[in-house]
């Protein structure tokens, strides 16, 4: 979970490529419609119904309508029949806007996932900051709306499997909105959710090499480099102050996530490769 | 139909390219040009009060202080929507008062204000034209959501129309003689919604909709010259874009918005760096022969930088240079930033 542009699809294909990797099988969940994932594969497309990626990955895309559909033909069994309610111009725009179904049925989606145990492990990229709070707690919601029918008992069910079997991620970027936003999000879980995050992920973190770490811009190789190639010591200057923001904000996420509730911050260097190359266990592997 | 003064500028791009910062460059542009701006946010988060670092209100447009800029100038008021309020003030606003008495009560509506599906997009509209239709304002700048958002955002008004329109409501609310109805076709559609929501909600949802009505009628015409306007000449799209950066989405946005008609008045491109200059090939020997060690670390400097260019050489009609978060972290910062946006604006023909 996190703000949007984080990185929150990178960090999907990321666990998703650490447990394949390891002879884990895994499917790779989007929401709402999107299909940014098998772009890295560079596969077509992924739809409603899992697609292979790669050795051990599947990718699924979930779109609210999609599993409308598929729920309600598990109720009604006969396709006309769905065709004649569901399709009904009048019923459709009220079913499309029943308060929670969106998330509720994606939710559903994930559960029926779980239930096939194909998978080791199912990574769900969820929806923005908001969106992906209330994805999360859609069971929840929508069984506090409807007290009795199928519906309730179908969510009550969901939302124990998701309850007991889910931990979240977070994904953040070391700057000021996200970090702030990434804060905010954490204090808007409710506290069963907060006990479920395995940690936060810092992403596009920059990292100079040794080298370049030592040539402070008051140190004789910076003046030097300065010399000759001014652009290129005032390029290597901004990388310093840059790396002096970014540790400032991880600290000030440590000072209120670590310290206080014990929750893992992880560096993710800024690269495009989307492989785990450090020789640590990922926070996502831990309990 | 009544034409309004204002121009609406919608800005459009895929998630985390900046478009709530760029909203407010853009806002201080027509600013600077004595515009009475209103910027209107439709994310959830609180990123417009975070990149004006002043609080803003969610009920109401308030102003946003510019003492610093001279007395020409024109003047901004932003907000944040926050859509369950929004819901409630609409409503509210047209319903009569035995109506509302009735609907605040009801739990379909509480729940609606805070989960009816796509609440988020079709609030906004609302609010929107509620800008527009008040004459306060020249210029109305719509921070809009993300790329996979901004679809059910630009859908709304239909969804409006359609969820609103008399012959929905009239269907719904003819149950308030009970489930028992003599029509095949309406026992089944029931039956439907039953799945859905269980037998309890059914009579709220009755009794939601039968109380609903006026403000229906009142939303669904709002929605209609919500359609009108988006495909009028006051309506103007721009895109923001990064470099390198979610190019696959981003022309999956562009066509869709050609796909709905919407001509794109300019795009924005957001965090451009200055590329390194290329070090003459003489002097690259030269210094890769004499100081062994510089030519390594001038190496590492540009394999560092390939990783974090956000270079472009593709001409864009704005480009707004590259700022890290906390290097704007005033309101004059922005402004400053926002100049980038004057130049060349006579090229687009739009903005005056």
């Amino acid at each position: 979970m996190g703000k949007g542009g984080v990185g929150r699809s990178s960090m999907t294909i990321m666990m998703g490529r650490y447990f394949a990797e390891r002879s884990e099988s895994c499917i790779l969940v989007e929401c709402n419609g999107a299909t940014d994932i098998p772009e890295y594969f560079t596969a077509t497309s992924t739809g409603y119904t899992p697609t292979r990626l790669a050795s051990n990955i599947d990718a699924i895309s979930i779109s609210p309508m999609d599993a409308i559909e598929e729920y309600a033909l598990q109720q009604l069994k006969v396709k006309k029949l769905y065709s004649m309610i569901f399709e009904n111009r009048l019923v459709q725009p009220l079913i499309e806007a029943a308060p929670g179904l969106h998330d509720a049925v994606q939710l559903g989606k994930i559960y029926d996932l779980w239930k096939q145990e194909q998978w080791d492990h199912i990574i769900v990229d969820c929806p923005a900051t908001g969106h992906g709070l209330s994805l999360i707690e859609g069971a929840r919601t929508l069984m506090n709306m409807s007290m009795s029918g199928p519906l309730y008992t179908q969510n009550q069910l969901v939302d124990s499997v998701i309850r007991q079997h889910s931990r979240i991620v977070l994904v953040t970027l070391p700057e000021e909105l996200p970090m702030k936003e990434t804060l905010s999000l954490w204090s808007q879980l409710p506290s069963e959710s907060q006990q479920k995050v395995t940690g936060v992920l810092i992403n596009r973190c920059l990292v100079l090499p040794p080298i370049l770490k030592n040539i402070t811009s008051d140190s004789e190789e910076w003046h030097n480099l300065h010399n000759v190639l001014p652009s290129y010591a005032d390029k290597l200057n901004t990388w310093h102050q840059t790396l002096q923001q970014q540790s400032q904000w991880q600290d000030w996420l440590h000072n209120r996530l670590l310290d206080k509730h014990g929750v893992l911050c992880e560096t993710i260097p800024h690269n495009r490769s989307l492989e785990w190359n450090k020789s640590t266990e990922p926070l996502w592997c831990r309990k | 139909m009544k034409t309004h003064s204002a121009e609406v500028h919608f800005i459009c791009g895929t998630g985390g390219v900046g478009k709530t910062t760029c909203s407010v460059a853009m806002a201080f542009k027509y600013v600077r040009n004595g515009k009475r701006c209103a910027l209107l946010t439709i994310d959830p988060a609180q990123r417009l009060a975070d990149a004006l670092h002043i609080s803003i209100a969610t009920d109401k447009p308030s102003p946003v202080p510019l003492p610093f800029f001279g007395n020409d100038i024109g003047t901004l008021d932003a907000m944040m929507l926050d859509a369950p309020t929004a819901f409630s003030r609409f409503s509210k606003q047209y319903s009569s008062t035995k109506e509302w008495y009735t609907l605040k009560d009801n739990r379909y509506f509480q729940f609606a204000a805070q989960r009816m599906g796509g609440i988020q997009e079709m609030m906004a509209i609302l609010q929107m034209m509620e800008l527009v239709e008040s004459n306060d304002y020249d210029c109305i700048i719509i921070d809009t959501p993300p790329a996979q958002n901004v679809e059910a955002f630009f859908d709304a008004p239909d969804k409006v129309q359609h969820l609103f329109s008399a012959s929905a409501l009239g269907w719904l609310t003819s149950k308030s003689k009970g489930f028992a109805s003599s029509n095949l076709a309406k026992s089944i559609l029931t039956k439907g919604l039953q799945f859905f929501l269980g037998q309890v909600t059914m009579t709220e949802i009755s009794e939601f909709f039968t109380q609903f009505k006026s403000v229906a009628q009142a939303l669904e015409s709002i929605a209609k010259k919500c359609t009108t306007l988006l495909h009028s000449p006051s309506a103007h799209y721009w895109l923001i874009e990064v470099p390198h950066y979610r190019v696959h989405q981003l022309s999956i946005l562009e066509t869709s918005l050609q796909h709905r008609g919407f001509s794109i008045d300019g795009r924005i491109l957001n965090r451009v760096s200055p590329p390194l200059p290329i070090i003459p090939t003489e002097q690259l020997e030269y210094i890769q022969q004499e100081q062994p060690s510089s030519a390594k670390i001038i190496d590492l400097i540009q394999q560092l930088d390939a990783i974090h260019s956000t270079h472009t050489t593709e001409h864009t009609p704005h480009q707004l240079p590259l700022v890290h978060s906390t290097e704007i972290t005033t309101i004059q910062g922005l402004w400053i930033w926002s100049l980038a946006l004057d130049e060349e604006q006579d090229d687009n023909g739009v903005l005056s």
